[in-house]
């Protein structure tokens, strides 16, 4: 899946009024259905962390059905909203070896885009 | 002190018309100042003539003396070229038209080049005529000076004569005969004759002023029934010339010459020996066939002391296309004998005239005016006469277009180059180019790179109008500069690619043994690459050609380095080559179909310098094109995706990794009814390094169809997927 900074730019713009809410300013923004589900992605990605599980990314996540990926490298796409995607990197290389990688590394933020299947 | 170029006399009225054809063989915009001078010096017309890179001007003469309200018929013409130019780069020839003969007469009289570094001397030789030459001496210097004019016949001196020439002055005479006719009208002098005097003639002028101060032209008279023609006597200055060989290039000979009016063309050649002891000639005779020239001694014979002797090659059969050329051997010395060269046709053209070169003469290079006007031809006519293949650097220019190739030529052999042919047929060039297709005139060179070895000459032809005109001006062309061209600055390691080119420039500053000059063009010269690390970097192939090929032996920096070399000059120039690290050894695993319909690969790949680290500047990846152009697409109904799929759907990762997965996914869900549809992608899957040939891309393998499709198999609608042989089919539900 490509990166898209232009995703990247939409989450921040997404944070912006997150934040303001708590400042209590531009209610009618933060309130919406699109700002409340972004605010849920960012919690739930925020979950995936060095030593979490794949049966942790796979709560929230899943794995796209397409496309190309790089080492122990995987691309999820978010349950509630498939246009979210995270990249989770996993410390063992048992994905192209046919083994289960169960151990996360690192996990990108978050971007969106269409899915790629290749 | 710039010397002007002298043309010694232009004839108007009487039956003549003068045309001044000027070309510039630079790769400067010039200009050129033309000066007419009547018999007593003085100025009667000027105009300045500007000129654009490799051009060619006319200049009418009549026209330019209307211009100037002159009614003068008759004198010399000054030509003198930008003094900011670093070179001569001016060359120029008067066309005469003789209009009195039953066929237009054409006499080509080429612009003479005075040295203050020769002698007091001018020789030239007539061919058998009727009566006295017509001479005309004109001075350069500011002062009288006092010529002797000696001619010598079959018979040893026949005349001699001694005239006071003022300042400036042009002064004409019969040069064999009768008193000096200062100031006489042209119709007085054309009218005389003597009928005593025949045949062939040698001419000598001595000058007591300094080298330089005078130049001459004459004409021979011929009668031929009751029509008369003229022929040309072009002068030299024996100091200037180098060996006591003469080359003519470009004869008609034999029947059917193609290039001129039907008819039978003898060769004859006149010899005068102006030395105090017995010369001993031989001729030969290179005719090409093809491209296959052929040698052959075609006569031999003594010419005593003082006297000039003929000899007609009656019986010699040559090539139709003028690939024809003669080169005449002497045992004596430089300037000893000069010859003149006539084809007398029974034709229209009484006789094709062929100007005299010095076998060793310093000029390697010519510059002439090309035309296709009206019925009007050029050819140009090459002759390598040395003893080894010579390459002919030949360029043709119009109106600011340059076409250029190199043309081999054998030992002994002649090129006929139709330039009609080259644009007509859309010859290309040796970079690919074409002339334009409604070229009709310009200017045309040629360059050989060591001197003494080639000749060539212009000839402007139309058989309709019985014409011949030739043009033979020539320059000496240097080395003067190189251009190397580096096509790019990185190699892939374990690869062979061309990586760079020279090319030397040529100039003229009027002196063989200069390294600077004006520019007049490029062309290849001697040529030598060397890679300082060829650890690195090694010359792959020939380091003779101008193009050079590298391999990338290992990882790093190597400085590669062209040089060129003429005779008296080099030059150079050097570039850097790094080595770098590819990906290379693409391989393709194919991996377990999964239930759903999805295909999965592995893709690998490794390092051309076997560690994946050193590919820190590389990407790997694929870029999947889907029907349509826009900008994502919409898989057909019964297939369903959540999302539409970016069309291309591009993935770029690090080629470091060594390797990448690739899974080729099936529908997200299946829509009813269920009916037939299918679709094909293109995977290319590539790589680039930013190091290498600028980021470009290039693929590991041909582009792959993945195609997707539903079908009812039986009673069963399915789901199929298929690329590279491999296929998934599942059941929809």
């Amino acid at each position: 899946m490509r990166v898209s900074y232009k995703g990247i730019v939409w989450i921040a713009l997404g944070l912006l009024p997150i934040t303001g809410a708590s400042k209590g300013t531009n209610t009618a923004v933060n309130q919406s259905e699109c700002c409340t589900l972004i605010e849920q992605a960012l919690k739930d990605a925020a979950m995936i962390k060095a030593g979490a599980t794949r049966a942790d990314v796979e709560k929230n996540f899943l794995p796209v059905s397409g496309g190309a990926t790089f080492g122990n490298e995987e691309v999820f796409q978010y349950k509630k909203c498939n246009l979210i995607n995270i990249k989770v990197t996993f410390s063992s290389s048992g994905k192209n070896s046919g083994v289960a990688a169960n151990t996360v590394a690192e996990a990108s933020e978050l971007s969106i885009g269409y899915e790629t299947k290749d | 002190m710039q010397m002007p170029l002298i043309v010694p006399l232009f004839l108007e009225g009487n039956q003549f018309t003068s045309t001044l054809t000027l070309v510039n063989n630079s790769t400067a915009t010039t200009y050129a100042d033309v000066t007419l001078r009547a018999l007593d010096g003085k100025t009667i017309a000027s105009k300045r003539i500007d000129f654009t890179p490799h051009s060619q001007r006319r200049v009418d003469i009549i026209k330019l003396l209307d211009m100037n309200g002159s009614s003068a018929k008759i004198g010399s013409i000054l030509v003198m070229q930008n003094p900011a130019l670093a070179g001569p780069s001016i060359l120029a020839v008067l066309s005469m038209t003789y209009l009195g003969s039953a066929d237009p007469n054409y006499i080509d009289e080429e612009i003479f080049m005075p040295s203050m570094t020769g002698s007091q001397m001018l020789q030239g030789v007539a061919d058998s005529g009727d009566g006295s030459p017509i001479l005309a001496i004109s001075s350069l210097a500011e002062s009288v000076q006092h010529v002797q004019i000696q001619c010598l016949g079959k018979d040893g001196a026949s005349a001699a004569q001694r005239i006071d020439l003022g300042a400036g002055e042009t002064l004409i005479t019969d040069a064999c005969a009768g008193p000096d006719v200062h100031n006489s009208d042209l119709t007085t002098m054309l009218e005389r004759s003597d009928d005593a005097i025949h045949g062939p003639q040698g001419i000598r002028l001595i000058s007591d002023a300094m080298p330089g101060s005078f130049a001459a032209f004459a004409m021979a008279r011929h009668k031929e029934n009751d029509d008369r023609f003229f022929s040309t006597i072009l002068f030299t200055d024996p100091k200037t010339v180098n060996s006591p060989n003469t080359v003519f290039t470009g004869v008609p000979v034999g029947a059917a010459a193609s290039l001129l009016p039907e008819g039978h063309y003898v060769p004859e050649l006149t010899l005068t020996n102006f030395s105090n002891k017995e010369l001993h000639v031989h001729t030969t005779f290179a005719r090409t066939s093809g491209d296959s020239p052929s040698a052959q001694e075609v006569g031999s014979l003594s010419v005593p002391s003082h006297s000039t002797r003929e000899l007609i090659l009656r019986s010699l059969q040559g090539d139709s296309r003028l690939q024809n050329s003669f080169v005449v051997h002497s045992d004596g010395a430089p300037g000893d004998l000069m010859a003149k060269f006539v084809s007398k046709g029974d034709s229209r053209v009484h006789e094709v005239e062929l100007q005299a070169k010095d076998e060793a003469d310093k000029e390697n290079a010519g510059a002439h005016p090309w035309s296709l006007e009206e019925n009007t031809d050029s050819t140009l006519l090459l002759f390598n006469h040395s003893t080894t293949p010579q390459t002919f650097t030949v360029t043709v220019s119009s109106a600011g277009f340059d076409w250029q190739k190199e043309y081999k030529l054998a030992s002994m052999q002649t090129k006929a180059i139709e330039i009609r042919e080259l644009i007509d047929e859309q010859v290309k060039d040796d970079k690919g180019k074409t002339l334009p297709k409604n070229a009709k005139r310009g200017e045309t060179g040629w360059f050989v790179t060591n001197f003494a070895k080639g000749s060539g000459r212009l000839l402007q032809w139309d058989r309709s109008a019985g014409m011949a005109r030739n043009f033979s001006c020539g320059y000496s062309g240097l080395l003067c500069g190189a251009s190397t061209t580096f096509y790019y600055t990185f190699l892939a390691d374990g690869t062979i690619a061309e990586f760079a080119d020279i090319t030397g420039n040529t100039c003229t500053s009027g002196t063989p043994n200069a390294c600077s000059g004006q520019q007049t063009g490029t062309a290849n010269f001697s040529t030598n690459w060397v890679s300082l690390s060829p650890s690195v970097a090694s010359i792959s192939g020939s380091s003779t050609n101008p193009v050079v090929n590298l391999s990338g032996v290992s990882l790093g920096t190597s400085r590669v380095n062209g040089h060129i070399s003429s005779e008296y000059c080099q030059s150079g120039g050097g570039g850097t080559a790094n080595v770098v690290a590819t990906p290379i050894g693409f391989t393709i695993v194919q991996g377990p179909s999964l239930p759903n319909g999805t295909l999965q690969w592995t893709y690998s790949w490794s390092s051309s310098s076997g560690n994946l680290a050193d590919l820190s500047q590389c990407k790997v990846g694929e870029s999947v094109f889907y029907p349509g152009s826009g900008s994502t697409y919409t898989w057909p109904l019964p297939m369903v995706t959540n999302q539409p799929t970016p069309n291309p759907s591009v993935i770029l990762g690090p080629a470091t990794a060594g390797a990448f997965s690739d899974k080729n996914g099936p529908p997200d869900s299946y829509l009813k009814p269920y009916m037939n549809a299918s679709f094909m992608a293109t995977q290319r899957i590539q790589w680039e390094c930013s190091n290498y040939q600028d980021g470009a891309f290039f693929r590991f393998v041909p582009d792959i169809s993945i195609v997707r499709s539903v079908q009812l198999n039986g009673t069963t609608w399915q789901y199929t997927i298929t690329k590279s042989g491999d296929t998934a089919t599942v059941n929809l539900p």
